[in-house]
């Protein structure tokens, strides 16, 4: 709101979900700039600043992270571990935007410190009203660090 | 004298008649004592009465002489009395001497009395025989008789020869010759009692022999008397002390000796027969009866029986023997020995050996005893059985005998161990006759201590665990396989909920926008939504497809057979074919490939999967080869599919097995493929891994198969 991008970082292997996610917080305008990547790898690289994403300006801190749980190379569980054990990047909320109502995954989530666990819905308006409110709250309600 | 009155007085039977006569043989020969036979006595009394029958004869001759004054009829009277004397002094004579003397005497008298009757009673030729004879008399009475009865003869003879004539000078022949007469009677009779004395002398030497040989007789006599009274003391005592029930009947069956334990069991029954018993019940004494008669019939009863005693039921050796001397039987002896202690105690030790039995050799148990060198003291049956040898070639012998050499030595180390801490230990140990199987064995081994607390020995009891461990195994493989089922089936929960909830998600949502383009009348938009839409459900439709195959896997299999590694191979490249030369990829495959055992079909899945997998992340190699092969590898064969392609990074090597998971997300298929090789490899007790240094550098997936179950293992125990 100081003029600088608001960042959302969207980790989500289906390019599918993606789209829609992405629609939906375009369509409520929740954010400046959605950076969506594809695997848990590219997340890891893109907030550590490693390989294609070293240059900041490429990688702009995220105001929140939607991280998908299942995803190639690095399961989702394992990028949230690996944030929530860094002092660099443990600050950044995480929301953890899932198909998995599992029980299991859960407790992990929640367990590694999730900021919120949140179900896609399979209902369309379900859908666009969760990413009105969750686009809402992350980004025009929810305070961060200032840095 | 004293003697004599004491003696008199001991023997009063001799006849009141006597009384005088003995006196006066008292007082003359001190001998009435001597008298004591009956026929010493008969003999006194024939003296006594020849010496009143002289004297009265005498007297009478004397009497008729002094009244008539004819001495010639007294002198006759006085020869006839002396003749008659003197043969009767032969007649009382017993020796030979005396009777000579008296004979000669007697001849003179009677030659004297002829003499003088001949010549008409004037002459003095009779008293020139009995002065001739007198001091033959003398001599004799000197000779034998006692002074005093020398004494009294002298003073009639000197009286009647010297003093008498004087007064009565008329007669003075006749009686001089008479009391000279007289003096040599008294000599004979002295002679004879002379005689006697002598005789009494001898009896006497004789009687106080006898007397001093009766005395020694009576002494030993009463020597044996005692030793006899000791002697029955004692067997009185032993009889009494005889430990067990004791006693005697006589010939008629009446008891005569009971020792204490009898008297204590049955009360006195000393002069009683059998049926005069109540200690006992009818019926049993019944059976005495009939025991006694048997003894005294000459058997011996020897038998153990069961009696109440003191309410008490005991066991009793009852022996019952008859008692003989030479022919004679005098009774019989009966004793009951109580033998119930020794018959519980041996009824203890049956009981306690039955324990054993039970204990030792029923138990389905191993059981044995060492000594400190090791070598076996004891063995039980089962023990015995499993090494099929007879106790007596096991006992001896130590481990070192029984078993391989390597069992031996860890048994034989235990032992010690045993041994030194005296302390008992469980083991779980392999135990193996030479030559024959080895088993699982659960073993307590546990130190023997002597008396002195000093180990002496070891125990060891051991059983069979070979089906418990075995089952075991099998348990816990199957816990292992069953929780690797229910990690997968929770993976498979997840995996399934999350990626077939995923294109329900895409259609749901694009369904919301297809809808709000047709509205805006955006037809582009609204085509791409409908693309969407049918991706979602055609990958939908294809993962369940999928699902549905891979949870056929283990449910539906064929039958297991035996096939040739490289028919599989051959079977499985035929699939993919037309992928092969589309991509110009070279196969290679390896030679003397196994037999393997399985599920044909599915096995041919596995190849062409790999291969398929290979084809798919080649890259962009330019000499693409596919290699097929086994190796051998810890005597199994592992079978390979070994690609140049892109590889795999390490940290993904377990990550690609997992259902739907995908390394690269642009890749074709739905990351089923690799799931349902490992799950084909793994129903068929297989495993499989993958191996590669990273991107760049290519993949193989290695994987072992089984072989037909008998080949298998010959095969193994070969490689071994």
């Amino acid at each position: 709101m100081t003029g600088e991008p608001v960042v959302a970082l969207l980790v989500e292997d289906n390019d599918d979900h993606a789209e829609l996610v992405m629609r939906q917080m375009a369509d409520h305008r929740i954010a400046n700039k959605v950076v969506r990547l594809a695997d848990g790898q590219e997340a890891l690289d893109y907030l550590f600043r490693k390989g294609i994403f070293e240059d900041s300006e490429v990688s702009p801190r995220p105001h929140v992270i939607f991280l998908d749980l299942r995803l190639p190379k690095v399961d989702g569980l394992d990028v949230l571990k690996v944030l929530k054990d860094s002092d660099e990047v443990r600050d950044i909320p995480v929301v953890v935007l899932t198909t998995s109502e599992g029980e299991r995954d859960v407790t992990k989530a929640y367990l590694n410190h999730a900021n919120s666990y949140v179900v896609k819905p399979v209902d369309y308006h379900k859908f666009r009203d969760l990413m009105d409110n969750l686009g809402f709250y992350w980004m025009s309600w929810n305070t961060t660090i200032k840095k | 004298m004293k003697n004599q009155n004491s003696s008199e007085e001991k023997r009063p039977a001799i006849g009141r008649g006597l009384s005088v006569f003995k006196r006066i043989n008292v007082w003359l020969f001190k001998s009435s004592s001597r008298i004591t036979e009956a026929g010493e006595r008969k003999h006194a009394e024939l003296i006594a009465r020849l010496t009143l029958f002289f004297s009265i004869l005498i007297l009478t001759g004397l009497i008729v002489s002094a009244s008539r004054s004819d001495s010639n009829v007294a002198a006759t009277l006085t020869l006839a009395a002396l003749s008659v004397a003197s043969l009767s002094g032969y007649g009382i004579s017993r020796t030979h001497r005396y009777q000579v003397s008296g004979i000669i005497i007697a001849g003179i008298w009677i030659v004297a009395t002829i003499t003088y009757a001949y010549s008409g009673w004037t002459t003095n030729g009779p008293l020139f025989a009995l002065v001739l004879l007198l001091p033959f008399g003398f001599i004799l009475g000197t000779a034998m008789l006692s002074t005093k009865s020398l004494a009294v003869i002298v003073i009639i003879g000197l009286t009647s020869v010297f003093i008498l004539p004087i007064f009565y000078p008329e007669i003075g022949r006749p009686i001089f010759t008479s009391a000279g007469t007289l003096s040599c009677m008294g000599g004979l009779a002295l002679i004879a009692q002379r005689h006697r004395d002598v005789v009494e002398r001898e009896r006497l030497r004789e009687l106080t022999k006898k007397n001093v040989d009766l005395q020694t007789l009576q002494a030993s006599l009463e020597l044996a008397n005692q030793r006899l009274h000791k002697d029955e003391t004692f067997l009185k005592a032993i009889i009494n002390n005889i430990p067990f029930d004791l006693w005697v009947c006589d010939a008629n069956g009446r008891y005569f000796i009971q020792n204490a334990i009898s008297l204590n069991l049955a009360g006195d029954l000393t002069g009683k027969t059998v049926d005069e018993l109540d200690f006992a019940p009818p019926e049993q004494l019944l059976e005495y009866k009939a025991k006694h008669q048997r003894v005294l019939s000459g058997e011996t009863i020897r038998e153990e029986i069961q009696e109440m005693l003191k309410g008490e039921e005991r066991s009793l050796l009852s022996i019952q023997t008859p008692v003989r001397d030479g022919d004679d039987l005098l009774g019989f002896v009966g004793m009951q020995i109580d033998l119930t202690d020794i018959r519980r105690a041996e009824k203890s030790l049956k009981e306690s050996e039955a324990l054993y039995q039970s204990l030792v050799e029923v138990m389905p148990m191993s059981v044995c005893r060492k000594d400190l060198d090791g070598r076996f003291t004891f063995v039980n049956k089962r023990f015995c059985e499993g090494f099929n040898l007879p106790e007596a070639e096991i006992l001896g012998k130590t481990d070192f005998d029984l078993h391989p050499g390597e069992l031996a030595e860890k048994y034989q180390k235990d032992d010690l161990l045993v041994i030194t801490s005296g302390q008992t230990i469980e083991i779980m140990e392999e135990h193996q006759p030479i030559d024959g199987k080895r088993i699982h064995v659960q073993v307590f081994k546990s130190p023997i201590f002597d008396a002195h607390g000093q180990v002496s020995g070891i125990q060891v009891v051991f059983w069979d665990t070979s089906e418990r461990v075995l089952a075991e195994e099998k348990r816990n493989k199957l816990v292992d396989e069953l929780e690797a089922k229910n990690e997968e089936l929770e993976r498979f929960t997840y995996t399934v909920s999350h990626d077939l909830k995923s294109p329900l998600i895409t259609i749901g949502g694009f369904l919301g926008y297809l809808e709000e383009n047709a509205k805006k009348g955006d037809t582009e938009k609204v085509k791409e939504d409908i693309q969407r839409i049918n991706n979602a459900a055609s990958k939908m439709q294809r993962l369940l497809d999928e699902l549905l195959e891979l949870s056929r896997i283990g449910r539906l299999m064929n039958p297991p057979e035996e096939v040739p590694f490289d028919e599989i191979v051959r079977e499985a490249l035929e699939h993919v074919e037309g992928q092969l030369s589309e991509g110009k990829i070279e196969v290679q495959v390896g030679s003397d490939l196994p037999a393997v055992y399985g599920d044909h079909i599915r096995l041919v899945e596995v190849v062409q999967n790999l291969v398929d997998n290979s084809i798919k992340f080649m890259g962009n190699q330019p000499h693409p080869i596919i290699r097929i092969g086994a190796r051998k590898q810890d005597g199994k064969y592992v079978f390979f599919v070994k690609d140049n392609g892109i590889g795999i990074e390490p940290q993904y090597h377990d990550k690609i097995f997992e259902l739907f998971d995908k390394l690269d997300p642009n890749s074709k298929g739905t990351g089923i493929g690799l799931a349902l090789v490992k799950r084909i490899v793994n129903i068929h007790e297989g495993e499989i891994w993958v191996e590669s240094q990273g991107i760049g550098t290519g993949a193989t997936f290695n994987f072992t198969l089984p072989r037909k179950p008998n080949t298998d293992e010959l095969e193994a125990s070969n490689d071994g």
